[in-house]
């Protein structure tokens, strides 16, 4: 159950309220209301179906629901566009990796240092070649263990280590919350146990949505866990309030019995 | 008022040619994805085709046999020789390459059929004009036009909408890969429509052919309009070009009746006049651009 | 290794083009330094094109509204002076630091107003709506009787420079050859610039530019209007080189020609359009010379181009893009 006073709360860093979204008959997003604190990593589960890809393009502002509002930092950021959201601190990585395919691993971070100047319209110096970002853009991919990896083509990459370049791609942008769709997609055994480790060492520096299927990451980094059915968040709670809760067991139960 | 009516019905006129032109292009667009500036060389072909067999052997018929024919088999094989590799690739390579093929065409067709126009009558049955109202005469020709191009519309709605092929076709504008798991040759597919579009224009060029002129470089003129019309009516959907065939002709063909006599009362004369020729044939652009604006998908969306 | 080679080709071009003239003279074919000038033009509005086509990825099919534009602004200008009617209450003037800078100003403001509406759409829909408005210009230059409509305008002669007689094919070839060194070098520090990497970003991926806080349209905007200048210059020049302006430099035909030059020489690289366009004119110039059906070869060479060439003559060795 949701409980609406519990969301009051100041240390809210992305809110979402009574956000309602159709298309046609179909209800994707009803009546969602939830909110990611300072420094939580608030996972999103659900069936497939649920509209949770949805409801993440309607908080990055790609997508304008019909009803209700996003708020960021106390803001009502509703009517503002993708661009500016991020502009605000909103970072996101994809369900399918968005990078620039024709530049290097060190050229995708550098860009997200340099989209920190927002509309400057620098023609004269070289980005790639300022020893500030050099640094800053090495740091990042060290981060995520790629430091090998900068000088190569994105295009040539391994599909898991170009996830892992998206998240310091995101997070060289220095963002106030990490909107983070199912980065454990396609993802090895061993590349998981990695990607897992990477979230792990971002918590509490960072608010984190998580959106993802994959129950082992979600049960070993959340510290709330929102499931969404049919476009409603059914219930909010702990890992182990939701592991136990009976609504959720149907949810995912009930899918596997249809199959 | 007879003027308004005169000038109403050769904007059906254009209109019905536009359509004949803009369904082939539309579909091509809408289901394979390719920008084919080539139909406009399609058109001048079933044109030229007719006119020489109507010059040789005396026979409408026969020519509108031969535009068929000829347009439609040059459509194929331009599909089978070039179209074929640009379904994936970059609208700017398949702009290239139909373009060259323009080139190409221009360059036959003058050498197999020299440089001056053939003339070509306008057949003995459609001569002449009609009285459709006290005190207007309409050509007859111009009238067939108007009726072919409603017969073409149904048949195009029938075939759509009421057929296996249109079934086939709407399947794969949805879906390529669905229709190819279905066990459906696509390739074949996409060479019947691509025909089926160079058939259009086949018919639209002998229609033509008594009334315009038949020369190299007539599908360029009407393959920019063409184009107009798809994008104004949305890529993609046959009503779209339906409903850009009509917006357009009938832009255009009152646009000429009347523009230059509105812009007088605003302008200066000189200028009205100078700028007068120029708005008139841009008229049509000027209609696109405020569609765009408004609809950047044009009116129609395909996938509604 | 490969950077190295590339330096290398680079200096032997330009070597070649300095030589050119004297080369003329010597084999006493004069017609080849106006060849090469005709190269030189064309190139300068390939590298414009370039910009925003191969890095950018906007498929403009108008471009050529800029060229006759330029082109036009000057003929207008040279005939309102040599008559001795004002134009718009100025008497006119033939000093090219006032015309030429005046004409670019025009192509910019134009292509400012343009781009912002043609930039509401992408595609198909781009494509066409460039198209519209080169074609309005196009028929608006046929309609200006006054200034010759359709069988195009004669100038007296260039534009003068204070400290070069234009008169001379040698000084404006140099002149030429001279601006294209420039425009190139500005064309290349923006694309290597914060601006160029931005650009390039939007061609790659527009989604993962926006949710980085990258708004597109200002950044294709300016690389549109930048493009359109070095398109416009390339018309002012042409306007002087021929002293003949026709509506047919903002005819769809002629931004088709800028595209297939592009693509030619390799899309992304700026310095293989240059090289596109010396083989396109050259090789224009030879078939012509053999037959008056050149065309029947000409146009299967675009498609083949088309078809195969996916990064052009100097894709590989200039590193353009992965199509």
């Amino acid at each position: 159950m949701t409980d609406r006073h519990v969301f009051t709360d100041t240390t809210a860093v992305l809110a979402v309220r009574d956000l309602r979204k159709s298309f046609g008959a179909l209800v994707a997003t009803d009546d969602v209301t939830l909110d990611v604190k300072r420094g939580e990593l608030h996972a999103l589960i659900g069936p497939n179906g649920a509209g949770k890809s949805t409801l993440i393009t309607q908080i990055c502002g790609e997508l304008t629901p019909d009803a209700g509002r996003v708020l960021f930092e106390g803001d009502d950021v509703t009517q503002v566009p993708a661009y500016a959201r991020a502009r605000l601190g909103l970072g996101r990585t994809f369900q399918i990796t968005q990078l620039c395919p024709d530049f290097t691993a060190l050229e995708n971070i550098i860009l997200s240092i340099e989209a920190q100047h927002g509309g400057s319209f620098d023609m004269l110096s070289n980005p790639r070649r300022n020893a500030v970002n050099g640094k800053a853009a090495r740091d990042w991919l060290a981060l995520v263990g790629l430091t090998e990896r900068g000088d190569i083509r994105v295009s040539a990459l391994a599909h898991g280590e170009r996830r892992q370049i998206e998240i310091a791609v995101a997070l060289a942008r220095q963002p106030k919350i990490l909107l983070l769709d199912e980065p454990m997609a396609g993802m090895g055994p061993e590349e998981s146990v990695s990607m897992i480790g990477l979230l792990k060492s971002l918590k509490r520096r960072y608010a984190i949505l998580l959106v993802e299927h994959d129950m082992d990451a979600v049960f070993a980094l959340a510290d709330r866990v929102s499931v969404l059915v049919y476009g409603r968040v059914i219930f909010t709670g702990t890992v182990d309030e939701v592991r136990n809760h009976p609504d959720v067991r149907a949810a995912y139960l009930g899918e596997e019995k249809a199959c | 008022m007879m003027l308004l009516l005169e000038q109403s019905l050769n904007g059906l006129q254009f209109a019905a040619m536009l359509f004949m032109l803009a369904s082939g292009l539309t579909l091509i667009f809408g289901i394979m994805g390719v920008i084919n500036l080539t139909h406009g060389s399609f058109y001048m072909v079933g044109a030229y085709c007719a006119a020489v067999a109507v010059l040789s052997t005396g026979s409408f018929l026969v020519g509108v046999a031969a535009a068929l024919v000829g347009a439609g088999l040059y459509a194929i094989a331009v599909e089978l020789a070039v179209v074929q590799w640009l379904y994936r690739r970059d609208h700017l390579y398949q702009v290239l390459a139909t373009l060259g093929l323009i080139l190409f065409t221009n360059e036959a067709v003058s050498m197999i059929f020299g440089r001056r126009p053939p003339l070509m009558d306008i057949p003995p049955f459609l001569r002449g004009s009609v009285g459709i109202l006290p005190g207007l005469d309409y050509p007859v020709m111009r009238l067939a036009f108007i009726v072919v191009g409603v017969f073409v519309a149904v048949g195009l709605w029938l075939l759509v909408n009421h057929s296996r092929l249109g079934m086939l076709i709407r399947a794969g504008a949805d879906d390529r890969e669905m229709v190819d798991a279905l066990g459906v040759d696509i390739r074949r597919l996409y060479t019947w429509v691509f025909g089926l579009g160079g058939l259009l224009c086949g018919l639209a060029g002998v229609m033509a052919a008594p009334l315009f002129a038949v020369e190299i470089g007539m599908g360029e003129r009407v393959l920019i309009t063409t184009f107009v019309v798809i994008v104004i009516g949305g890529v993609g959907s046959v009503r779209g070009a339906l409903l850009g065939a009509l917006l357009v002709g009938m832009t255009d063909s009152l646009g000429r009746a009347y523009l230059p006599q509105a812009l007088q009362l605003v302008l200066p004369p000189a200028t009205a006049d100078t700028l007068g020729a120029g708005l008139v044939s841009a008229s049509i652009y000027v209609l696109m651009t405020v569609v765009l604006l408004v609809r950047p998908l044009g009116l129609v969306s395909a996938r509604s | 290794m490969r950077i190295q080679f590339k330096f290398v080709a680079i200096a032997l071009g330009l070597l070649l083009f300095v030589v050119v003239p004297f080369a003329a003279d010597m084999s006493g074919e004069p017609s080849l330094l106006s060849l090469a000038t005709r190269i030189l033009i064309y190139a300068i509005a390939a590298v414009s094109l370039d910009l925003i086509l191969g890095y950018g990825a906007l498929v403009s099919f108008g471009h050529a509204m800029f060229f006759g534009l330029g082109g036009y602004t000057v003929g207008i200008i040279a005939y309102h002076t040599a008559s001795g009617e004002p134009l718009f209450g100025w008497s006119g003037s033939n000093a090219a630091l006032i015309v030429w800078p005046l004409a670019l100003l025009i192509c910019a403001v134009f292509a400012a107003v343009v781009g912002a509406l043609c930039l509401k759409t992408s595609n198909v829909q781009f494509i066409m709506i460039t198209l519209a408005f080169a074609q309005m210009v196009f028929f608006i230059l046929v309609s200006l009787q006054t200034y010759g409509g359709d069988d195009g305008l004669l100038l007296e002669q260039r534009n003068q420079l204070p400290f070069l007689d234009l008169s001379r094919p040698r000084a404006f070839y140099f002149l030429c050859l001279a601006l294209l060194v420039a425009w190139t070098s500005m064309c290349v520090s923006v694309v290597n610039s914060r601006f160029g990497l931005v650009l390039q970003a939007l061609r790659q991926s527009e989604r993962r530019a926006v949710n980085l806080g990258i708004r597109p349209l200002p950044f294709r905007l300016a690389a549109f209007v930048i493009s359109a200048v070095g398109t416009g210059l390339a018309g002012v020049l042409w306007a002087n080189y021929a002293r003949f302006v026709t509506p047919d430099m903002a005819a769809w035909s002629k931004s088709g020609e800028f595209i297939a030059i592009v693509v030619l020489g390799g899309l992304g690289t700026l310095f293989g359009p240059i090289a596109g366009t010396a083989v396109f004119i050259a090789l224009e110039q030879l078939l012509s010379s053999w037959t008056e059906h050149w065309m029947i070869v000409m146009g299967p060479i675009l498609t083949l181009v088309a078809l195969i060439g996916r990064r052009g003559m100097a894709g590989h060795l200039f590193g353009g893009r992965n199509d």
